[in-house]
């Protein structure tokens, strides 16, 4: 019989404050163009600066990230992938990444930055799997 | 004999805000971003065996 497995907060707790001990004191988030891996992640778009600790303690298995720098040089390209990762490449999370469609941007030029532009994120969440 | 698993992969989410301001206009653009399924590529990496095509 199939099921579904879930976990206790206490275990989802634990495993999203693995992504904050991973990034240890130099968490990164990092953009990256199609094609990338945990593995081998591909180029990066724009890489922002994570704060040190990256958030506090987890809480109902989401880990909400403190305060991000922007990367007010952005090396450009099409976001398709990010990454959190530590400065030195030590990975914690590799994800794509798509818009959910609730933002509304006229004459928008969507996920494509191009070299120089200014990157930001105000609200990034983690939420460990149920 | 065993029966095939049907359980939907249950997925970490990743949510954020995001605010590219284009140097060419100075124009600010948000967008909400999500985490899409985890690529075949990073689930082998992690471990996962990819699912076999069954015999005749």
């Amino acid at each position: 019989m199939a099921g579904t497995t879930t976990h206790p907060a206490a275990i989802r707790n634990a495993f999203a404050d693995l992504i904050t001990s991973t990034c240890s004191t130099t968490g990164r988030l990092v953009f990256r163009i199609t094609g990338s891996t945990a593995t081998s992640p591909s180029t990066p778009v724009a890489t922002l600066t994570l704060s040190n600790p990256i958030g506090a303690g987890a809480a109902a298995g989401v880990l909400t990230l403190s305060a991000i720098s922007s990367d007010t040089n952005a090396a450009g390209g099409v976001i398709a992938f990010a990454t959190l990762q530590t400065a030195a490449g030590t990975i914690a999370c590799h994800t794509t990444v798509g818009t959910s469609g609730d933002a509304i941007n006229i004459n928008s030029g969507g996920l494509t930055v191009t070299a120089g532009d200014t990157v930001a994120c105000s609200a990034l969440t983690y939420t460990a799997c149920p | 004999m065993t029966e095939p698993s049907n359980a939907a992969a249950q997925d970490a989410v990743l949510n954020m805000t995001i605010h590219i301001t284009r140097k060419a206009t100075g124009l600010t653009e948000t967008h909400e971003l999500v985490s899409g399924p985890v690529p075949v590529e990073d689930a082998i990496a992690l471990g996962a065996t990819p699912e076999q095509p069954e015999e005749a």
